[in-house]
């Protein structure tokens, strides 16, 4: 059961999990972790309503766990403590993830589920434990923050150093 | 839930993410422990040999290659940043990444505005670059690692932002011979000079793909995914 839900749903997940967490491979250990986390539920998952929102669920209190630790140790400025110096995000990917930044992980973790996972209130409710009144509280404000966000970004010209 | 204005903006502005490639599972076999201990044994034998042989991190960053003095002495903020980025260092991949070396730390250059650029090998021979922007009478310290510069990635990019009200600052340190970096920030073209193997530029949200200019007056694009 665990594998044919993985089948159906893993290519989104670790979508969602790169999402949320940016580096690839975090991700990939948290898609892993997913995967095992969802083996040893037994009945949790068995007895879950909608299967996909509980990993969905369970992805995301993988990914808040795994930033909290980050954060913790990570330097006050970067905003990629760890990463290389590469990377294959696109311009528009970037300028998004800074958008987000607006977020708290919570709420950003919300927002993605919702907006680009197409989850509803009530399926992140059981996803999350939130009543759904409290998860279209969270979307209302996050919507509203992103939005006056992406109205107030930066348009100054730039200062040479 | 109806859909209102703001969700039709925020799907809008959220739609970039979806064309992320996501990640998969690794292999769904695991590898004997005997073997991952092997591996990591004969890692850690191999980084032994290769820092022994003077496979150095610096090579080609003129501006870090001097013998440690005062000034490549890290705050105690910086390194116990770098105490704590080793051990989730240790924790990610097996501790593939290797541990940043704090001795090895060289001043490469002070910007104008105070922030300091640091180099610091780490054991794997990886190359991390640190920086410790003024805050006042004290310095907050950011830092990113990847593979020694080498030819086909002649420099590192990265920008930070200390918080909401202040512009980003990208910045890199450059391998000796390139002289300036070009790029498209607020719409028109920028050009910044590299001095003591590092560039930086004040303003930009997201430095787009580089073109990097060499002292003999030829340049060459430089890919996001160099």
């Amino acid at each position: 059961m665990v594998e044919d839900l993985f089948e159906r749903c893993e290519r989104r997940l670790g979508r969602y999990l790169v999402q949320m967490v940016r580096d690839r491979s975090l991700a990939e250990d948290l898609l892993q972790e997913a995967f095992c986390v969802a083996l040893s539920s037994g009945s949790q998952l068995a007895s879950a309503r909608n299967q996909e929102a509980w990993l969905f669920g369970v992805a995301r209190n993988l990914a808040l766990q795994a930033l909290r630790k980050r954060r913790r140790i990570q330097l006050a400025l970067s905003r990629f403590p760890f990463s290389s110096h590469a990377t294959d995000d696109s311009a528009e990917v970037v300028a998004t993830r800074e958008l987000l930044e607006a977020l708290t992980l919570e709420d950003r973790s919300l927002v993605l589920l919702r907006y680009l996972h197409g989850f509803s209130a009530i399926e992140l409710a059981e996803a999350t434990g939130l009543t759904a009144d409290a998860v279209r509280q969270r979307l209302s404000r996050a919507r509203k923050r992103l939005v006056d966000a992406a109205e107030t970004r930066p348009e100054g010209g730039p200062r040479w150093l | 839930m109806a859909i209102t204005d703001d969700e039709a903006r925020v799907r809008e502005l959220l739609a970039p993410l979806a064309t992320i490639e996501p990640v998969i599972r690794r292999t769904k076999q695991r590898r004997p422990l005997i073997l991952v201990v092997a591996v990591a044994s004969t890692a850690l034998i191999a980084t032994g040999i290769a820092l022994a042989a003077g496979l150095d991190p610096f090579a080609g960053i003129r501006a870090a290659d001097h013998p440690r003095d005062a000034n490549d002495t890290l705050s105690p903020a910086a390194l116990a940043a770098i105490t704590s980025a080793n051990v989730a260092r240790g924790q990610f991949q097996n501790g593939a990444a290797g541990q940043l070396l704090p001795d090895s730390a060289r001043l490469v250059t002070q910007l104008s505005a105070g922030d300091r650029v640091y180099a610091v090998a780490t054991t794997t021979g990886g190359l991390c670059v640190l920086i410790q922007e003024p805050q006042g009478a004290s310095f907050q310290t950011a830092m990113s690692c990847g593979n020694p510069l080498s030819q086909n990635q002649p420099t590192t990019e990265e920008t930070i932002r200390p918080d909401p009200a202040t512009p980003p600052l990208s910045f890199g340190v450059a391998r000796d011979g390139v002289v300036g970096i070009s790029f498209i920030a607020n719409g028109s073209e920028q050009t910044v000079l590299v001095k003591d193997n590092v560039w930086a530029y004040r303003g930009a949200a997201e430095i787009p793909p580089l073109t990097i200019h060499y002292a003999d007056g030829s340049t060459e694009q430089l890919l996001k995914n160099h």
